[in-house]
């Protein structure tokens, strides 16, 4: 008998190893998902530590947002769809053609609903990434004047590459100079052969860029990728990698920060009817009920969900438009109270404390502080602890843990009250699922984002080099 | 966390995908449909490193059952005919004598010099016929030396090996017979039904807690498993993954060649010469891990050194199982070994102090200690076999032995090794050292004490009072 099966489950012909990666006999750890479709993806390609420096030094490519659901809005009234139901402006002034957008919609209490990537493809075209179910709904429902259509998870790749380096990467793929290309615009290159379209965006917290292309050319543009990133020390992110970026580098991000409000308004309930799109209120869309962790636990499950504005994303509302939620968040505006997004530092001392806890005499133990990210919980449901002040008054919450490697700290994301959010200022997490053993764990207001490297919006393009062809 | 236990985690069979078409972990256990890590490369299918996480699932063989599932397919060669215990008994270091049928043993093989080549379960299943798991290709490699009146039949692909460890363990096997199996002795098997077909049940777990394994043909091992997740949902039982297997055996005090320290086989140049020879030709169906267990990884503070890595049986704990009073193959040796033992297995406990040390480094700058991300089994997790071996030192600093990677317990609360070092330093409560960390990187001694072997003394399968637990059937039959 031989034992390589693991090669006839995984090369790039099968089902199951994700189709936006080549199969690697080197890796030997996988996460499973059943949605979009079953597929195994790489959790681990080196080492994490090794993965999560990637984006400090030289670069990364992530490929696995390639499953995610993509939809087309065509039609007289694309701009009004999105802009009816979205906090972001819209108008050609505001949104021009070839430029892309982190779009939000939040629910009628202002809490955010949904958010993904919007790009301006033709003035009454616009491509968008996950943002299901809304926008099919509103697509299939009858209200505007637009070709129907469903998603499809497959059509497009979507390739992040991020770091210092990753300019280097992009125009070497393209053979081409893209240094003037602005922070969240778009332009279209050719890789290999294959036409692709150049993002400006991303997750690594600096200089980052997406290549987005069609299904059928993924390994050929892979393949290039992969062939010139070795001279600019490019890593291959696993998902156990992956999930550090965004505490980091400051993009709270739901499933990992806060959990996405549902719309249950009888509006949008009466525009799925009419879609026929009912699996989206079924639990089958939904999912279990996930389990609430961290000592936010007693609190529900809406204390777990964040608006625009508490996570900072507030210059992104256009308050020029009709929009759901819209009155909520002019609340929030208003209100000197709404909470606001930091980095908390927790402190060492008080960690080590509670990993003593594992080896101590009590009976109970800690829940785990696992490294480098709590992937247990992002699994299956939610993390958040509660935040007090020195005085014992709650003052916000705490979630995304991780240990960062290149700062040898342990950080979350705090959404707490605006007079505490001063770097610096000493603040209290009551760190464990109610029911656990608890620890108190002592934090400080950090830099917002934490990761110290220039913006990618800020970025000196001249410090980069050229690309000249060899 | 332990109050709850029962009904923390409930297993619900329908986040579990049965699909046959689905061979991503094989044709014995389903796949968890969503946010399962998969380790590839340790076995021929894709196993789940944990399916809640690992100290719920270890928690399990204490307060419930565990179910393990991911030996598959296991090694199994059937010997049989006139000549078959004769085989049996030149090669094996075994009492087998006094081996009637229905009776388990550990099995044990060694090289001529007295190394332990390969090891697992022997059992008698008819006169003249004995079955012997997780020796194949070593015992094809013997059988082929000598002419014997006798065949060897490899039988790994034709049967399911599941396993049920805890203290509901006898609850579930019992519901899923139908049949009252609390005469069953520890380290005996019989035979049952379930749904109609043939298994076999045989007492015995790799934890030490209660435990049981079913074994049946492997066209129903789906639909085994399935009723196994349905009734054991009724008891709290949890599914185990990796992670959490491999930390079963260092609190049970059972030391494993090919998991905790590299199996010999790999310097017996003859039994190379023939594994050469068989991989050239045609594939002969033998089911062989040998590859896998001439380790891939040789860690720890000892280094690459693969000498320090193998052991004879008295120096990890398994000189129980050798027999000198018949021939047998490595015989010379081992009674020399045995008059000149000077080292054992013990169990260290590590100083919980020095573990947080530990820890503390990867919040400093400069370079950390070996991480301890992961509970132990690193094995598990690498996707192939690590034999991870630190120096043990006496305080004055002297190397007196080595310890076989670690385990942390939530059960318990401790790290334990277990550790083969000189007879001097074995007694119970004498302090140690265990240097952590491969040579040439920043490395740490940690304090250690000599604790009891096995460490779970407290709740082991042979002494075991099924007696106190209800019988499943009865309180049906009582309604």
């Amino acid at each position: 008998m031989e034992n390589n099966c693991n090669d006839m489950l995984l090369n790039e012909q099968s089902v199951w190893h994700n189709p936006a990666a080549r199969y690697d006999p080197a890796v030997n750890q996988y996460c499973r998902w059943e949605t979009p479709s079953p597929m195994l993806q790489p959790w681990v390609y080196t080492d994490w530590v090794r993965e999560t420096l990637s984006w400090k030094k030289g670069c990364y490519l992530h490929t696995f947002l390639s499953g995610c659901p993509c939809i087309t809005v065509k039609g007289p009234d694309a701009e009004k769809l999105l802009s009816d139901h979205f906090v972001n402006g819209f108008t050609l002034e505001k949104f021009p053609v070839g430029a892309c957008k982190h779009v939000i919609a939040c629910d009628e209490n202002g809490m955010i609903y949904i958010h993904g990537i919007c790009m301006r493809v033709a003035e009454n075209t616009f491509d968008t990434y996950c943002l299901e179910p809304l926008v099919p709904v509103m697509m299939n429902c009858g209200k505007y004047d637009v070709e129907k259509g469903m998603p499809d998870c497959g059509k497009d790749f979507i390739f992040q590459i991020a770091g210092p380096r990753a300019l280097e990467v992009v125009e070497h793929a393209i053979e081409r100079d893209i240094h003037d290309l602005k922070f969240m615009r778009f332009c279209s290159a050719e890789i290999a052969g294959c036409h692709v379209r150049i993002l400006r965006m991303g997750m690594g917290g600096t200089l980052a860029y997406e290549v987005h292309g069609n299904s059928e050319n993924l390994l050929t543009v892979y393949d290039k990728i992969i062939q010139v990133g070795t001279t600019y020390d490019m890593q291959r992110l696993g998902l156990l990698a992956y999930g550090c970026n965004h505490t980091e580098n400051g993009f709270p991000q739901s499933g990992t920060h806060f959990t996405c409000a549902e719309r249950e308004d009888e509006e949008f309930k009466a525009c799925v009817k009419a879609a026929h799109l009912e699996e989206y209120l079924s639990e089958a869309y939904y999912g279990m009920e996930l389990p609430l962790h961290g000592s936010m636990s007693d609190m529900g499950l809406s204390a777990y969900y964040s608006s625009p504005i508490e996570v900072g994303w507030k210059k992104m509302i256009n308050w020029d438009h009709e929009f759901t939620g819209k009155a909520a968040l002019r609340r929030q505006m208003d209100d000197p109270n709404t909470r606001c997004i930091c980095t908390l530092e927790w402190n060492t001392e008080d960690i080590l404390k509670m990993i003593y806890g594992y080896f101590d005499d009590d009976p109970d133990v800690p829940e785990e502080v696992v490294f480098p990210q709590n992937y247990y919980f992002s699994a299956y449901g939610n993390l958040a602890d509660k935040v007090f002040d020195k005085n014992g008054n709650l003052v916000g919450k705490s979630s995304g843990f991780v240990y960062t490697a290149f700062a040898k700290r342990i950080i979350t994301l705090g959404v707490i009250s605006p007079e505490y959010n001063v770097e610096g200022t000493d603040l209290t997490i009551l760190w464990g699922t109610n029911g656990t053993r608890q620890f108190p764990i002592r934090a400080k207001v950090a830099r917002y984002p934490y990761l110290s490297l220039t913006k990618n919006r800020d970025y000196d393009m001249e410090s980069v080099p050229h690309y000249h062809k060899i | 966390m332990n109050k709850d236990y029962q009904t923390l985690h409930p297993l619900h069979v329908e986040d579990y995908g049965f699909d046959e078409m689905a061979y991503e972990t094989g044709p014995y256990v389903p796949y968890k449909k969503e946010g399962a890590v998969y380790c590839a490369g340790g076995f021929p299918y894709l196993t789940p490193l944990w399916y809640t996480d690992w100290r719920d699932e270890t928690l399990a063989w204490h307060y419930t059952c565990a179910l393990y599932a991911h030996l598959n397919p296991s090694p199994l060669t059937i010997i049989r005919g006139p000549e078959a215990k004769k085989f049996l008994k030149e090669n094996f270091v075994n009492n087998l004598d006094n081996f009637p049928i229905g009776i388990i043993k550990h099995g044990l093989i060694c090289l001529e010099n007295g190394l332990l080549a390969t090891h697992g379960m022997l059992l008698h299943t008819a006169e003249n016929q004995y079955e012997a798991y997780w020796h194949a290709p070593y015992i094809d490699y013997l059988f082929e030396q000598k002419k014997y009146d006798a065949e060897l039949i490899d039988a790994s692909e034709r049967q399911y090996l599941f396993q049920l460890q805890g203290p509901r363990s006898l609850e579930i096997v019992e519901e899923v017979t139908g049949e009252n199996l609390h005469d069953l002795e520890y380290r005996h098997y019989r035979d049952s039904k379930i749904d109609g077909n043939t298994v076999r049940i045989l007492r015995f777990s790799m934890s030490g807690a209660l435990g049981y394994e079913i074994h049946g043909e492997i066209q129903y091992a789906m639909t085994v498993y399935k009723k196994l997740m349905e009734i054991g949902a009724k008891y709290g039982m949890r599914l185990m993954g990796d992670v959490a297997y491999c930390m079963t055996n260092t609190p049970a005090g059972i030391t494993q060649a090919g998991g905790d320290f590299q199996a010999a086989t790999f310097m017996d140049e003859g039994f190379q010469r023939w594994k050469q020879a068989r991989e050239g030709g045609a594939d002969d169906g033998i089911c062989d891990y040998d590859d896998m267990a001439v380790m891939d990884f040789l860690g720890g503070s000892v280094g690459q050194d693969i000498s320090k890595h193998v052991f004879d049986p008295f120096e990890c704990g398994l000189g129980h199982c050798v027999n000198l009073k018949h021939e047998f193959r490595g015989r010379a040796a081992l009674q020399q070994r045995k008059e000149n033992q000077t080292r054992k297995l013990v169990t260290l406990e590590w100083n919980p102090e020095d573990l947080t040390e530990i820890y503390a480094s990867q919040f400093k700058q400069g370079e950390p200690y070996k991480p301890l991300d992961y509970p132990g089994g690193e094995s598990s997790i690498l996707g192939y076999f690590v034999s991870n071996m630190d120096y043990v030192l006496a305080p004055n600093g002297d190397k007196i032995g080595v310890a076989f990677g670690r385990v942390h317990s939530a059960f318990y609360k401790v790290m334990l090794s277990m550790a083969s070092i000189d007879l001097a330093y074995t007694e119970e409560g004498t302090q140690v050292h265990v240097l952590w960390g491969e040579p040439g990187t920043r490395q740490k001694l940690i304090r250690a004490t000599v604790v009891h072997t096995p460490y779970n003394r407290d709740r082991t399968n042979d002494v075991f009072d099924v007696g106190a637990i209800p019988c499943p059937l009865h309180m049906k039959g009582d309604k």
